[in-house]
């Protein structure tokens, strides 16, 4: 049986959504007879590969214009998009940032903070420009398969990929559906 | 009532006339999804949970807790369609307001969290608003968080129908409405009571108290039903514990007494209080208190105590006390010390005895309180008589009563001179309940015994359990007189009734003092013998209806601390007399 | 004509962060910058709510060592709230800290380094990871799902999860241990320490055979942070220590003076601030955190054989700074080893098993600040809160930020020492990472994420205008 190929990629998260993915334990040596991991936090591949990949999995939300770049990438070369984490399927905990206006939000990082000398705010071409809001990857990009969690548990995610793994899209529930 | 017979998921089921919907589903066992339902409150149809189809040929769908059961009706609970909207529903109540379950306090105990995993939605298909919402944590125990409100109303209804103190409303309509407090004040500011009904009845994490976030959730929780120790009502309570610790004090649904309804004072207090706890016996040595052990401890008990004459001694014992303590207590003086003085640490109280029921308050137009105090305690018979008064249109009459916010809910106030003139509204009234204090005069307890046979005579007790006491045969007008031997069984008394003895501690040669906590009195005992918490013992309270209530214990005592009654079995066995 | 390569993305710390190189006309390495490319505002965005949520909102900030945050906060509560935790609570917070140290530093030596030292900095980028560890070394990446798994273990047996947990609260924690879970633990606390030691023995092995890369590697002069108690190795409690680059210690403070002692410094092209010594001023007061700035600031470790491997360590350099960044991989395996040997130690003690879990208090005092030591460094949190405990400033110094002058330092370095304009190799650049993967920015970097590097190398004109890309991504 030939592999699938997935692809993961992390945006404005914390990244506990692929530690939970490494939170299957041994179930990864089960895991890689069926799937061949290539772009990823976790491999030496930064971008999909040219032909794509039939799952591409998203954790963190949009939190810059990067990240928005990022999940426009993943969503041309993947076949299946995945939304992982709470941040990823509505923003997440980085939501919090939408109750206030992004420049007071830097101000306060760059500026105010009280062990901060002399601050400013970093401006530069090469770094990102904050999004008014932070959102779910779903505001830029059409997901696929949704799977909620802040991180979503080891099982719930194990219990995605064999599902996509056998040509099922999961539908989570039970113990398995949780949002914290 | 009649029965009447449903058709609902295609099956006969039966119900009574006065029943919704919801009623009969309950009775017959089918599930139903709720939110903005919550027994014991008015049920108002606002969350749209609980739809149903009803007929056949021309399908309505109706909430089930508002639409009346009548007879042949065909109804369906659990069709796709109805499913739908449900779900519809409940993301729209995701995409209004802030549900940031990550890091919510209830997360795990919430319902709107639950139904949304039982309708297995996995993201929200609406726009996420995000309004800027307030956050109120200004009231001592209560928080009030609006990110997290879906305005089902269940505390408001609390509020009005349970505590009837009308605090909490709506304001505003549509996308601006808003849980409201007073006229737009603060929680701590607000005519609040502190009787926590709508952090206990809020289905989010909207209305939580502050002292038990994260401490664990339900599945991580033990329960224990009892009863609060706090004054002579006996509310029923449920206490929330998790390894040992109390996180919080529930109101119990089911007891006949209270209905669900707490004070302050039962809620919170017991939680607030910072008490230097004794867990080892003290002895006084040159002056100074010592730690000693259980050995010690009884030994001095006997030789100084144990050596006196019966008449020489005298015993009192705090009304939070259990009838079995209070019982085994009465043995030790009597039986053991040879003394007939044994009282209440709360001193003496007016002989007339009230034999009326609570529950009957609400079915009064007349209600009368006399020489009454309803500060401090006994605030969950405030409660009843304002329901009484705003739900049912009774009269109030407060006569010489200090009864805190009740006197805007009064048609008169008088003072006791002017007691004659209740006799009228007496006479014209149907059923009337009288309530009164411990500490009222002579020409009082005349006028009262008047009306003794005819009306709900209801008597407030100066403690927890003194009315068990009373019935256990201590003596109602006891007071010590130069004792030489004291022995004061606190357990975790208030400072306000110990101050009482202070004087009389002082005159007494040997002052023995079974307490939880360090208190007033501490100072004066040449022996500590650590007690019990109210949290820790088991029991019977009777109270001041003279029902008799189980106390059960929801924590373990620490290692050291014995229960009341094994110390005074072991006490006697020193003096070598059987106490049973 | 100058040239930038820019290397990109390296996720950072907790999100993305790029590495560009400028080069001169000759081909030479003018300058390289290490940019981190997220901020999410934490600092901000806390405003408004309740203390005693910030332990669940801030250990949000890293999912790799969410329970550094979770404690550092929780330790800025019991501030707030004015007490000072029971023993058993102190004990099962650091229990479950042991927890999490065994988890990060085995996931980043087996997971995220290992396929550098192990498969070569050469190896096909394609297999230089850690599924390539498992094609090739089963029954080491077997000890190594083990090791991690050890640890997220003692997280979830304490607070119910194993990323995100819900355990410590102002004033304690919220469960007692359980029995069954200690014998849990127990039981395979053994195997754990010997196959520490194991990793232990291969990167030292590797150093050996590699001893003038290792002597050579991003090896410079810096101040030292981290905690101490009496001299010795603290992750949880005990005082901040700073030394100079002799060793010498310059202060030893509580964490709750900070101020007086830290400050950040902030450059247009990065999101990550740069800490220093307040006195010193910057860039001259920086200093390195983490494994390798804690072994070169602490005397002696509490446990005996993580203790006999500083002894070692120390001998490195003659009792001074030992300063090469490759150290941090021993050094993270000797702190793997004193967590696991500290695990025992707690588990031990039968008071673990007390339910005098929680100081209660009514108090507010209105502020608090938490040190901590996470995996990769020391960790500020400082809250300030009004009278009723709704959080009105917040602020944080994470602990990868104390090592990003190092981190930019050594990429500067590497960049130069490896790097001409005129043969760039996937290999070459694979060490810049490398130099940044040594102080295990919080996965992100040292995952590799930078590993197929360059993703794209864009040649500017020295107008800025793109003259030429060049793309490198894997078939």
């Amino acid at each position: 049986m030939t592999k699938i190929k997935i692809a993961t990629e992390w945006l404005e998260s914390c990244a506990g959504c692929h530690m939970s993915l490494l939170d299957i334990d041994e179930r990864i040596l089960e895991l890689l007879k069926y799937v061949e991991i290539t772009s990823s936090p976790l491999t030496d591949l930064k971008h999909p590969p040219e032909e794509g990949v039939d799952v591409g999995i998203l954790s963190g939300g949009i939190g810059n214009s990067d990240q928005e770049k990022k999940a426009k990438e993943m969503r041309k070369k993947c076949k299946i998009l995945v939304a992982l984490g709470d941040c990823a399927v509505f923003g997440g905990i980085c939501n919090l940032r939408n109750f206030f206006p992004k420049e007071e939000v830097l101000n306060r990082g760059f500026v105010e903070t009280e062990s901060t000398s002399k601050g400013k705010i970093p401006k530069s071409e090469v770094l990102g420009e904050l999004t008014d809001q932070v959102s779910g990857v779903n505001k830029v990009v059409k997901v696929d398969v949704y799977i909620p969690g802040c991180p979503p548990s080891a099982d719930s995610i194990y219990y995605a990929l064999t599902e996509l793994v056998n040509g099922r899209i999961p539908v989570l529930e039970g113990d398995l559906l949780h949002y914290d | 009532m009649a029965e009447i017979t449903l058709i609902i998921n295609g099956k006969k089921v039966k119900g009574e006339t006065e029943d919704t919907i919801l009623d009969v589903c309950e009775k017959n066992g089918i599930d139903v999804p709720t939110l903005c339902h919550f027994k014991g409150l008015t049920d108002v149809g606002a969350c749209r949970m609980c739809i149903v189809e009803i007929g056949e040929e021309r399908v309505a769908i109706n909430t089930a807790c508002t639409t009346q059961a009548l007879d042949g009706m065909v109804v369906k609970t659990d069709t796709e369609r109805l499913n739908n909207l449900r779900k519809i529903n409940i993301e729209l109540l995701l995409a209004e307001r802030n549900h940031f379950c990550m890091f919510c306090e209830m997360s795990g105990d919430c319902e709107l969290q639950d139904l949304a995993y039982r309708f297995k939605i996995d993201y929200i298909r609406y726009p996420l608003l995000f309004p800027k919402l307030p956050l109120d944590a200004s009231h001592k125990y209560i928080i009030i968080d609006h990110n997290r409100c879906i305005l089902c109303g269940r505390c408001i209804r609390a509020c009005d129908e349970l505590e009837a103190n009308h605090t909490l409303d709506f304001r505003e309509r549509g996308w601006q409405k808003m849980i409201n407090i007073d006229l737009n004040s603060t929680l701590r500011e607000s005519t609040c009571t502190s009787c926590g009904s709508c952090i206990q009845v809020c289905p989010t994490g909207a209305i939580f108290d502050k002292k038990s976030p994260y401490l664990g959730r339900s599945e991580e929780c033990e329960f224990t039903k009892t009863v609060c120790s706090e004054c002579s009502v006996g509310c029923g309570t449920e206490i929330v514990t998790r390894a040992n610790h109390i996180l919080r004090i529930n109101g119990n649904f089911d007891s006949d007494v209270s209905r669900g309804l707490l004070c302050d004072k039962g809620r919170f207090e017991p939680l607030y209080k910072e008490k230097k706890r004794y867990l080892k016996p003290m002895v006084r040595v040159n002056g100074e208190l010592k730690e000693s052990d259980w050995e010690e401890a009884t030994k001095i008990m006997v030789e100084k105590i144990g050596g006196m004459d019966g008449k020489d001694i005298a015993g009192l014992v705090s009304a939070r006390a259990t009838n079995e303590t209070i019982d085994l207590f009465k043995k030790l003086i009597n039986n053991v010390f040879c003394s007939e003085n044994i009282g209440m640490l709360h001193g003496p109280i007016t002989t007339i005895k009230g034999k009326g029921s609570l529950n009957k308050i609400l079915e009064s137009d007349l209600i009368i309180v006399v020489g009454a105090d309803f500060s401090k305690d006994h605030k969950v018979v405030r409660s009843l008589i304002k329901r009484a008064v705003v739900k049912n249109d009774s009269s109030l009459i407060l006569v010489n009563s200090n009864a805190n916010n009740l006197s805007s809910y009064a048609k008169l106030l008088l003072k006791k001179e002017e007691l004659e003139k209740v006799n009228e509204e007496i006479s014209m009234a149907n059923e009337v309940s009288i309530i009164f204090g411990y500490k009222i005069s002579g020409d009082v307890e005349k006028w009262i015994s008047k009306y003794g046979g005819e009306v709900n005579l209801i008597g407030l007790m100066p403690g927890t359990n003194s009315l068990g006491a009373y019935k256990l045969g201590i003596n109602r007008n006891f007071k010590p007189r130069k004792a030489r031997g004291l022995y004061i069984l606190a357990v975790d008394e208030d400072n306000d009734i110990l101050e009482n003895i202070i004087e009389e501690a002082k005159k007494s040669e040997f002052v023995v003092l079974q307490t939880s906590y360090e208190n007033v009195l501490s100072k004066e005992a040449d022996l500590i013998i650590p007690s019990m918490m109210w949290a820790e013992r088991s029991g019977n309270y009777t109270n001041m209806e003279g029902k008799t209530q189980e106390v059960n214990k929801s924590i373990t005592s620490p290692p050291e601390v014995k229960d009341d009654r094994e110390i005074m079995v072991s006490i006697a066995d020193k003096i070598g007399k059987f106490l049973s | 004509m100058g040239k930038k390569l820019v290397i990109e993305p390296i996720t950072r710390i907790e999100g993305h962060a790029k590495v560009t190189i400028h080069i001169d006309d000759e081909g030479n390495v003018e300058k390289s910058y290490f940019h981190v490319n997220q901020f999410r505002g934490f600092e901000k965005f806390c405003e408004g709510r309740l203390y005693f949520e910030m332990p669940q909102i801030t250990q949000r900030i890293c999912g790799i060592c969410p329970v550094s945050h979770h404690l550092a906060s929780a330790k800025a509560c019991d501030e707030i709230i004015g007490v000072e935790i029971p023993k058993t609570a102190k004990m099962l917070r650091e229990l479950m800290h042991m927890g999490q140290f065994i988890q990060s530093h085995s996931l980043h030596f087996f997971h995220l380094a290992s396929p550098d030292l192990l498969l070569g900095f050469d190896a096909d980028p394609a297999i230089r990871n850690v599924f390539g560890i498992i094609n090739k070394k089963p029954e080491l990446a077997l000890m190594a799902v083990k090791l991690r798994k050890f640890g997220q273990e003692i997280i979830e047996i304490l607070g119910r999860k194993k990323i995100h947990p819900i355990f410590a609260v102002p004033g304690g924690v919220n469960g007692a241990l359980s029995i069954k879970g200690r014998d849990k633990i127990l039981g395979e606390v053994d195997y754990i320490i010997k196959s520490i030691k194991k990793a232990i023995e291969i990167i030292k092995d590797w150093i050996g055979s590699n001893k003038e890369l290792v002597e050579n590697f991003a090896s410079f002069k810096s101040g030292y942070m981290g905690l101490v108690k009496d001299g010795a190795l603290e992750i949880y409690d005990g005082d901040v220590r700073l030394v100079d680059k002799e060793g010498n210690i310059l202060e030893e403070f509580n964490g709750s003076d900070y101020l007086n002692y830290v400050a950040e410094h902030v450059e247009d092209w990065t999101y990550l601030k740069f800490p220093y010594y307040k006195k010193m001023g910057y860039p001259e007061g920086c200093y390195r955190v983490g494994p390798l700035g804690r072994m070169n600031v602490c005397e002696k470790i509490s446990t005996p054989l993580a203790n006999e491997e500083l002894k070692k360590f120390k001998v490195i350099n003659n009792g001074k700074p030992v300063e090469a960044s490759i150290y941090y991989h021993y050094t993270r395996l000797i702190e793997d080893l004193y967590a696991a040997e500290k695990t025992k130690e707690l588990l031990e003690d039968p008071d673990i098993l007390s339910k005098d879990i929680r100081a209660e208090s009514d108090k507010i005092t209105g502020e608090g600040v938490g040190v901590i030591e996470a995996p990769r460094g020391t960790l500020f949190h400082h809250y300030k809160t009004d009278e009723n405990g709704v959080i009105k400033r917040v602020n944080l110094i994470v602990a990868t930020g104390h090592n990003n002058w190092a981190m930019s330092k050594s990429v500067d370095m590497v960049a130069k020492q490896f790097i001409s304009g005129k043969e760039i190799s996937e290999g070459l650049l694979n060490r810049v990472e490398a130099a940044i993967r040594c102080y295990d920015p919080c996965l992100s970097c040292s995952t590799h994420a930078l590993g197929q590097m360059p993703l794209y190398i864009e040649i500017h004109s020295s107008n800025g205008e793109i003259i030429d890309v060049i793309k490198r991504d894997l078939k």
